[in-house]
């Protein structure tokens, strides 16, 4: 216990031995803190590129498929779909069957989709007089086109109608405020991006029209709508028979009128019956123009540009690379909160089995 | 001080980026004092030869993040063999604590972590190693024999070596000038 006043000799040998010794065991420190903190640097770039990867497979998992383009997206460009009934309302009377009918003509600009979908043919009403060789049919068509120029393809339409010997009956464009193509630096200049035009082709012509449409775009729904009014045609014309012998016959009176108290009374029932004469006559003329030309509306709607315009010039090409770097940091993050839960048990499990190591390393390097 | 024009604080630089001949070289300067500290502490030479490399070991690892206050790395390597020391001595009455509970060659009461050794012993420590700057005997003794911390201990006596440094070469200075009036230069 008492200090000497010498100091205790160190054998050189020992020197060397304990030098020997203290470089390998830093040596081996720096390696296994090496191997630490590559296995950490792999372990967060794993974690980052899982996350990059799950990040938008999980955005695009809650997502619905949208089919987001504005026409009735009934899907089904028509082929083969069964036809439908050819009777449609024939038990009602002659006048509101007609109404009838008109309510459910596909005229004007704001019918699209009717999904009735049937096979592209249509049989031409031949309106015989007497309405017994075949049967009177209004065809009305519809159709979904999406085209690249809403007004070309307007202009196209109409020409078409023309040539196959019909007319434009009705049509009109518009555009949509919130469509402007944001990645273009011109002034905003709304695209007419939607269209519906009405035309009247001749019966026999209106798979002509409706084939022609494919050539405009990308057809995105058809369907065709027949309605039997024969018997409607065939009872007006049997209406309009009456009552001309009617008329007829009240003329005869009148011509023979043996006074006049019976030349007023013929008069007013005469007059009586040639208005309802005349309008059967309308209404039967109404109902052969429907029969002999078909109407087709067509719902225009213009192609969405595709999203990764290319960028014209530096400050563009900036700005997209911008966008995609946020994109693919957004997915990142979304990737990240994914994977978190995970990661917090990860490092639950991690701590406690660091812990029990260097408790267990302490109490042995204690007890030496 | 180190051999060669190199200082201490050049070799840790080095060592610290990774240089194992220059940890070698302070190794060899150093080796022995630390060793007679070790001893001091602990009274038996194989614990010391055990606390001494272990010593060097942590050093090595703590170089990193060093911040020499003088110019030798005695005063540190010290403070880590202390440390050291207070661990062996710890583990040591542990072991005989199991194994003689009776033993009345217990060690003392005395707050392990503080051991010292004496300032007899540091002063021949001194003598023996190449001589240290002032600055270094001070932090030196500071640590070893009232087991002070090296950082605090630097910063304490630093504070004073630079005031009674920068007195110094103030005095040296007004000498010269007054010497120059006197030469003419």
């Amino acid at each position: 216990m008492s200090s000497t006043n010498d100091l205790p000799a160190l054998d050189p040998n020992r020197i060397d031995s304990m030098e020997q010794q203290i470089v390998t065991a830093h040596r081996g420190a720096r390696t296994i803190r090496r191997r630490r903190v590559l296995g950490i640097t792999g372990a967060a770039a794993g974690v980052l590129v899982l996350a990059a990867v799950a990040g938008p497979v999980v955005s695009n998992a809650g997502r619905l498929p949208s089919f987001g383009t504005g026409t009735a997206e009934s899907g089904a460009v028509s082929a083969d779909m069964p036809s439908m009934p050819e009777q449609f309302g024939t038990e009602e009377a002659p006048g509101s069957g007609l109404t009838d009918m008109s309510g459910r003509s596909v005229e004007g600009s704001n019918t699209a989709g009717v999904e009735s979908g049937a096979n592209g043919t249509s049989v031409s009403g031949a309106a015989s007089a007497d309405g017994t060789v075949g049967r009177e049919i209004i065809t009305s068509a519809t159709a979904g086109v999406r085209v690249s120029d809403v007004v070309g393809a307007l202009a196209q339409i109409s020409a078409t109608a023309e040539a196959l010997g019909g007319y434009v009956e009705s049509s009109d464009s518009s555009s949509n405020p919130s469509f402007v193509d944001g990645s273009s630096r011109l002034p905003a200049a709304p695209a007419i991006d939607s269209g519906y035009i009405t035309i009247r082709v001749p019966a026999d012509r209106l798979s002509e029209a409706q084939s022609s449409l494919a050539d405009l775009g990308e057809v995105t729904s058809s369907s065709t709508n027949r309605q039997d009014v024969t018997t409607q045609a065939v009872d007006l014309r049997a209406r309009i028979e009456a009552t001309q012998a009617s008329v007829d016959r009240l003329q005869t009176l009148m011509s023979q009128a043996a006074n006049v108290a019976d030349l007023l009374a013929a008069e007013t029932q005469l007059a009586d019956r040639q208005a309802t004469l005349e309008s059967y006559q309308q209404q039967l003329t109404a109902l052969e123009s429907q029969v002999s030309l078909s109407s087709l509306t067509i719902s225009l709607t213009a192609d969405r540009p595709v999203q990764a315009a290319e960028p014209s010039g530096f400050l563009d090409g900036l700005l997209a690379g911008w966008n995609g770097l946020v994109a693919s940091a957004n997915g990142l993050f979304i990737g990240l909160g994914f994977l978190l839960p995970w990661l917090v048990v990860v490092a639950v499990v991690v701590a406690v089995v660091v812990t029990l190591r260097r408790a267990r390393r302490r109490r042995r390097g204690g007890s030496l | 001080m180190t051999t060669d024009e190199m200082t201490d604080a050049v070799l840790v630089r080095r060592a610290a980026s990774g240089d194992e001949q220059a940890f070698r070289e302070l190794y060899r300067a150093y080796v022995r004092p630390v060793y007679w500290v070790a001893h001091g502490l602990l009274r038996d030479s194989d614990d010391a030869h055990d606390v001494t490399q272990e010593s060097f070991i942590v050093a090595w690892d703590k170089l990193g993040s060093l911040e020499l206050a003088g110019d030798s790395l005695l005063p540190w390597l010290v403070t880590i063999c202390r440390f050291q020391a207070a661990n062996r001595l710890r583990a040591r009455s542990r072991d005989r604590a199991r194994r003689a509970p009776l033993d009345d060659r217990l060690p003392s009461e005395v707050d392990l972590e503080h051991q010292v050794i004496t300032s007899e012993l540091a002063d021949l420590i001194l003598h023996e190693t190449e001589s240290l700057g002032e600055l270094d005997r001070e932090i030196f003794r500071l640590c070893a024999t009232e087991g002070r911390d090296y950082a605090a201990a630097a910063r304490e006596l630093g504070v004073t070596h630079a005031t009674v440094r920068n007195r110094l070469s103030r005095v040296r200075h007004r000498l010269r000038v007054v010497v120059g009036d006197f030469t003419g230069s």
